[in-house]
């Protein structure tokens, strides 16, 4: 069975996260234009997600914490239950981000009740955002963006173990901080961590440099014996594996998920915009498109397959 | 596997492994040798040019006396111009007690390079007790030396435990000595009750002091205690004993019982720790006389809350 995917496969989306879950839905999430609250949305194939009814499943509150800017949430189905992770602002300070998580023990996260579990504390109380979670030799891994005041720039990659879905434990190391001329154009920013385990490694893309065309995704890998916390195993790839790419009309792609076809092909999900030239602030442009594109394996390097529109896949 | 294997291995056969960078831009290394017979010295200007560069004898062990027998982990300072080994010795092989019979000896040299001129033994260090004692280390803060060393209270179970002093001169503690750690959790009291190595790391405003726990094999493994450097070092109090080792055994890249490390920094100023470990577990005989305690370094970094991160083994 085939169907013809369309990219964009949503339209003002961005931060987008996709996750293929064992009932055979793929659960859609994402910033919305103006940051209020938190979409959920799920379809059977990739292309349904396009026409899939969206509900706002959690709205900002009106004042105090989580009252501004509710940026990139991402949904993870971890020990039977839902979580939604995202960062968010105060009203009063609209880009202090902290990071917060949602839990929902229905079967559909579509239905049934988001119980706040809080703040997710880290090191320190500094710019916080883009958390993303993942299980490895029954251990539950934390890895986010986060401002450090001894490092120049917005944001460096950090990493924990949980001791739950909403409380970090144990040492918390860096793993990432701009250092490449892709990384520094317009801001110097590591954010967007998206992880990925394949041969025998745990792949890392993270998106780097201002919000704008420079916008582009970054590689980390590490051994999947090795100690994750131990910085100094994580390598970075010296290019971004995915850029502005003005033939096909892409403009800062970034801020990836990843996901798989029915008969395993590797996708990655991120978004991007169709035009270079952004009026005002970027984060106030509302074009932020998501799209999909195959990839496979060339050794350690996924090499992403050219613009994917009006292609056939299978669901 | 192969490569990590050739990065991470400095010198074969060779235990209780002591780097020190000077100011002169060597990296200066002395070990216990399997012979336990003698101090060796080289120095290079890499520590992977360590294995190229041929060692000099710094002084042999007399047939008999006090300092006849098991020279074990050597240490080179520099204090106020002058050079400095610290090491341990027995008078025999001799089992006393349940314990070897090793006191700590200091040895003098005036030369501007240690592996040249005459080195004056400066005799033992005199402790609390005539007991055995072993690994002294120094290092200086807020322009006073202090002395931490592995030692046996009578009073105490188990081989030794660590101990903190001031220096009145660099082989002359000011007594009393204040004990730092004693083996008291599961992973310090395995094969036997051992608390010893200490190395020491100041940074971040902090001290650390890494320490070797349990038997000589696969068990032998890393805890750490912290004091801040506005603290009393010679106040037990202000020392924190990490409860967990914070390096160990790692099967998986079959690196056994990795410990005794001193600290040093890479050409590109990267902190890196030193140590000893084994390839195997099946040690025949007495782990002391298997020769395989080879020198390895490895980088280590930092936790957000500023404490090192040493990893694992590999």
């Amino acid at each position: 069975m085939t169907e013809t995917i369309v990219n964009p496969i949503v339209e003002q989306r961005a931060d987008p996260w996709i996750m293929r879950h064992t009932d055979g839905y793929y659960y859609f999430t994402a910033s919305l234009p103006d940051f209020s609250g938190i979409p959920l949305r799920r379809a059977q194939t990739l292309g349904e997600l396009t026409a899939a009814a969206e509900k706002v499943v959690w709205q900002k509150r009106s004042t105090g914490v989580m009252s501004a800017n509710i940026w990139a949430p991402e949904l993870h189905y971890i020990q039977g239950k839902w979580y939604l992770y995202f960062a968010a602002a105060r009203e009063d300070a609209i880009f202090d981000h902290r990071m917060y998580v949602l839990e929902n023990s229905s079967a559909n996260p579509l239905e049934g009740e988001w119980v706040e579990k809080g703040q997710i504390k880290t090191w320190k109380e500094s710019f916080a955002l883009d958390a993303t979670t993942f299980e490895h030799e029954n251990r539950l891994y934390y890895i986010w963006a986060q401002k450090d005041p001894e490092i120049e720039g917005n944001s460096n990659l950090y990493i924990s173990e949980m001791e739950n879905p909403w409380t970090l434990t144990g040492p918390q190391t860096m793993i990432a901080t701009p250092e490449h001329t892709w990384e520094k154009v317009g801001f110097l920013v590591n954010e967007g961590p998206a992880v990925m385990k394949r041969n025998g490694h745990i792949y890392v893309t993270f998106s780097a440099s201002a919000t704008n065309h420079n916008y582009c995704v970054g590689l980390l890998r590490i051994d999947e014996k090795e100690d994750m916390l131990d910085s100094t195993h994580w390598k970075k790839y010296p290019q971004p594996i995915l850029t502005t790419n003005e033939s096909i009309r892409e403009y800062g792609p970034g801020h990836n998920s990843f996901t798989t076809l029915a008969d395993g092909t590797d996708i990655i999900v991120y978004h991007a915009r169709n035009y270079k030239e952004i009026e005002g602030d970027p984060l106030w442009d509302p074009n932020r498109h998501t799209y999909i594109r195959p990839f496979s394996w060339q050794g350690d390097m996924p090499v992403l397959k050219k613009r994917m529109v009006n292609e056939e896949v299978t669901r | 596997m192969n490569q990590t294997e050739n990065r991470n291995l400095i010198l074969e056969q060779r235990a209780d492994p002591w780097v020190y960078l000077h100011s002169d831009g060597y990296y200066y290394f002395t070990a216990s040798v399997p012979e336990y017979d003698r101090i060796e010295l080289r120095r290079a200007t890499s520590l992977h040019e360590l294995k190229d560069v041929e060692a000099v004898t710094a002084w042999v062990k007399p047939d008999t006396g006090p300092m006849s027998d098991l020279i074990w982990a050597p240490e080179l300072h520099h204090i106020r111009g002058k050079w400095y080994l610290y090491f341990a010795a027995a008078k025999s092989r001799e089992i006393v007690n349940g314990l070897f019979d090793h006191r700590m000896f200091v040895l003098e040299n005036g030369s501007d390079n240690p592996l040249e001129g005459e080195w004056i033994e400066r005799g033992q260090i005199e402790t609390q007790w005539d007991s055995f004692a072993l690994d002294a280390t120094v290092f200086e803060h807020q322009d006073v030396h202090y002395l931490v060393w592995a030692q046996k209270d009578p009073s105490i179970e188990g081989n030794s435990n660590l101990y903190i002093a001031s220096l009145k001169n660099p082989w002359t503690i000011q007594k009393p000595q204040v004990m730092l750690t004693k083996p008291e959790l599961d992973w310090e009291t395995k094969g036997f009750l051992v608390n010893e190595g200490p190395a020491v790391l100041k940074r971040h405003g902090q001290i650390f002091i890494t320490y070797s726990a349990s038997a000589t094999d696969e068990n032998y493994c890393m805890g750490m205690l912290s004091a801040s450097e506005d603290d009393d070092l010679l106040n037990p109090d202000v020392w924190e004993k990490s409860l967990r080792p914070v390096f160990a055994t790692n099967d998986a890249a079959g690196q056994y019982g990795p410990g005794h490390n001193s600290f040093t920094i890479d050409e590109q100023g990267r902190d890196v720790i030193v140590y000893h470990a084994r390839t195997y577990t099946d040690i025949e005989g007495d782990p002391l006389y298997d020769p395989n305690r080879h020198t390895r370094a490895q980088i280590f970094t930092w936790t957000m809350d500023k404490q090192p991160y040493f990893g694992k083994p590999t």
